[in-house]
């Protein structure tokens, strides 16, 4: 099998030819730095390799070392590299390709955009850039494919050429009759802190690329300056989306349409998922024989898969809107108009990107901060992005405001969206706090200077957007399924197996029935309480009873120390088995009882205490393990874990305390 | 003259970089070095951020960084 590497600048494209050359697909926005690891796909017996973009082989981030170190191996065994630049700023990408050209690697020259060449009414002669570079070049269209056919033919037929070297003499020293080239060796002599000799040294040997690519370019290039249209829609664009009043406001307005958005679109698909489940619940424990197979299934896997699948609909809505806002350019416009704002708190514009990420998933938002030059700023959000809201919250959110909030109204905005909201606010106030506290402690030097791409407004790759959106919300559904299925079965033999016999339990039961006469009591829910889940649920019960809390949420606050989602699927297996009903969860969970006291267990104090303990707790192991991997050390993720979990209780408690 | 002297739409010659090292290395991975031309195209009056384009490249700095680079206009040049 061949094996060919991406390489480009950020925000060529790059990911999405990736994505049409492999039919896999990945995290792609209009915004530098969004591949931070190498992807590997495959195309017929090719094996594509798509590296994070890079500025220069002189790299000067952690991401760019990434790249950098990777390229520079490339050399030994001659993997061929297909170069993508972005046509409106050929000039400036091709000093980075003279800079691979310069390791004499075979090369294919991929120039993406050309249909915004050709709104520009601009040409490039290409067979002249061909015969200049010793190169193939192919014009191409990521986003519609056009060209791609060339493309795949250049892959396939062609013996890939090395292209002409450029300033590869430069670094020639002459040694008696021999001549050595030191150019990989000072590449890899490079330090992200550089010395003056080392600075002067690039800043020779950019000079000298710039001017050799403007000769090279000289008679190629039919730029149509007056008719730059979309360099000039961005500029106007930006005249209101930058503005210090207007673009703040358009700001929280989208952001408000958003989270608007994922409840308000999502409410009829949920109650056909929710419904679905109860029907086949029901269904399961009618019609199946053997009752202990309908038990399981009935009562322990289809709630236990209902709790998680009912999500899709929000996390679904949720990834497809912020992969619009990255597609269309406009986080980078996000980014600069925040900047000023988190400077108060010790960050940067830059750090918006993976606050916003983490919206999604604190995963994939830790690493991206490898685009954060400063080290001191890097940490902060690396400490304080999961208190962010991520996609996993959002199911124990949902449910319990469900709980908390009857629905009202049959407009757009309603009390259950504003809550939601709220609480997004909560983690984000609460996240740039803690950044602020670590950014001011911490002794990690800063870089001092900070710049941003700010790339042109397109309008979404569509296909790029939903297939995100399809991979992202399938990971969560398969991820989070698998150990709900496993917890489910657990569950339900712990909840359906009982230490005491059945007379103890009959003897209960009429205790019960007598003590809450005007109440209903089902045996269920009795057998429930005397289960080995119920025992094992009641030796925590001390801890969290002043939370308001009772065993069984006990044991769904457990099971879901290991990814937070996990509440709910265990909160629908746990009710399941404890109720006769088979109806919605949020109609069980509205009318539980707590035997011990006889009130609503999901009262206001309780729910809102719930809340505010998700806000805070950092119950996902996959997120410290990422902390361990991007710090090199589990000291910060166990002082993480250590620290929301004691905030998040000790805030549960103080909401419960009062509102009860 | 200052970078941030430039009015909108004003290209400059960079003749002085007053920054230190790193952030110099930075700038020049950015395509900006002695002798680059830069155009000022937006320069709000609130903003942290000042936003140039360098051959086609329309990029972001902070205002105080703006104030360490040195230009002479383009027509003076």
């Amino acid at each position: 099998m061949k094996r060919l590497a991406l390489v480009g600048k950020p925000n060529s494209g790059k990911s999405s030819l990736f994505n049409l050359l492999t039919g896999l697909n990945q995290k792609i926005g209009n915004y530098s730095g969004v591949t931070v690891e190498k992807k590997t796909g495959y195309f017929e017996d090719h094996e594509i390799i798509d590296l994070p973009g890079l500025n220069s082989l002189w790299a000067d981030t952690v991401e760019e070392q990434i790249s950098q170190s990777y390229i520079l191996n490339l050399v030994l065994d001659q993997t061929p590299i297909i170069f993508v630049a972005n046509a409106n700023q050929l000039s400036d990408n091709l000093v980075l390709f003279s800079e691979i050209a310069d390791l004499q690697i075979p090369m294919i020259l991929v120039i993406n955009f050309e249909d915004e060449l050709k709104k520009n009414k601009s040409e490039i002669d290409i067979p002249t850039l061909e015969s200049r570079l010793n190169c193939k070049v192919c014009l191409m269209n990521s986003k519609n494919g056009s060209g791609l056919e060339k493309l795949k033919e250049v892959i396939n037929k062609e013996d890939l050429r090395v292209a002409n070297s450029f300033c590869r003499s430069f670094y020639d020293t002459f040694d008696g009759d021999r001549i050595e080239n030191f150019y990989i060796s000072s590449l890899m002599d490079n330090q992200l802190s550089p010395t003056e000799d080392k600075l002067a040294e690039m800043d020779q040997d950019f000079a000298q690329r710039q001017m050799l690519i403007n000769h090279l370019l000289n008679g190629l290039l039919k730029y149509n300056q007056k008719e730059d249209h979309l360099q000039r829609r961005t500029r106007l664009i930006d005249q209101y989306l930058l503005h210090p009043i207007w673009g703040i406001l358009i700001f929280l307005f989208v952001m408000l349409i958003v989270f608007q958005s994922v409840f308000t679109l999502s409410t009829y698909p949920m109650e056909w998922i929710d419904n679905f489940f109860a029907i086949s619940s029901e269904w399961v424990n009618q019609s199946m024989k053997l009752s202990w197979l309908a038990e399981l299934i009935g009562n322990g896997i289809l709630p236990g898969l209902a709790g998680v699948l009912i999500f899709i609909p929000q996390i679904a809505i949720l990834f497809f809107l912020l992969g619009v806002l990255e597609n269309t350019g406009y986080l980078s416009r996000i980014s600069n108009l925040s900047d000023k704002f988190l400077q108060v708190f010790g960050l940067s514009g830059k750090s918006i990107i993976p606050l916003m990420s983490s919206w999604a998933c604190a995963i994939p938002a830790i690493m991206s901060t490898r685009t954060i030059e400063d080290s001191k700023e890097r940490m902060a959000i690396i400490f304080a992005s999961p208190l962010m809201t991520c996609s996993a919250r959002l199911p124990v959110y949902t449910i319990l405001i469900a709980v908390l909030v009857p629905q009202e109204g049959s407009g757009f905005f309603d009390m259950r969206g504003l809550i939601l909201l709220g609480l997004y606010l909560i983690g984000v106030i609460s996240t740039l706090l803690v950044a602020y506290l670590i950014s001011s402690r911490s002794k990690l030097q800063s870089t001092g200077l900070w710049t941003l791409e700010m790339p042109l407004y397109r309008s979404p790759n569509w296909r790029n957007v939903i297939y995100n959106m399809y991979l992202k919300t399938r990971s969560f559904v398969v991820e989070a399924g698998k150990i709900i299925f496993l917890i489910s079965i657990l569950l339900w033999v712990l909840a359906s197996n009982s230490p005491k016999s059945q007379d103890y339990l009959d003897q209960k039961y009429s205790e019960y029935s007598e003590k809450y006469s005007d109440q209903s009591i089902s045996r269920e829910a009795v057998e429930l309480e005397y289960s080995y889940a119920g025992y094992m649920g009641k030796i925590i019960e001390p801890a969290i009873k002043p939370l308001g809390y009772d065993w069984k949420i006990g044991i769904a606050l457990i099971s879901s120390f290991a990814a937070r989602e996990v509440f709910v699927g265990t909160l629908s297996t746990i009710y399941s088995v404890g109720s006769e009903d088979e109806g919605p969860i949020i109609e069980r969970l509205k009318n539980e009882r707590n035997l011990q006291s006889g009130r609503l267990q999901f009262d206001r104090a309780t729910s809102i205490s719930l809340l505010l303990f998700y806000v805070f707790a950092l119950q996902c192991m996959s997120t410290l393990a990422i902390v361990k991997k991007e710090t090199g050390t589990w000291n910060v993720a166990i002082l993480q874990f250590i620290s929301f979990t004691a905030l998040a209780y000790i805030v549960a408690l103080l909401a419960y305390q009062i509102l009860s | 003259m200052q970078l941030i002297g430039l009015k909108v739409g004003q290209k400059g010659v960079v003749t002085g970089i007053k920054l230190n090292l790193q952030a110099r290395k930075k700038l020049l991975t950015f395509g900006v070095g002695l002798g680059s031309i830069l155009q000022l195209s937006y320069n709000p009056a609130y903003s942290s951020l000042i936003n140039l384009m360098i051959n086609g490249k329309s990029f972001c700095i902070r205002k105080m960084d703006a104030e360490l680079i040195e230009v002479i206009k383009y027509e003076d040049r």
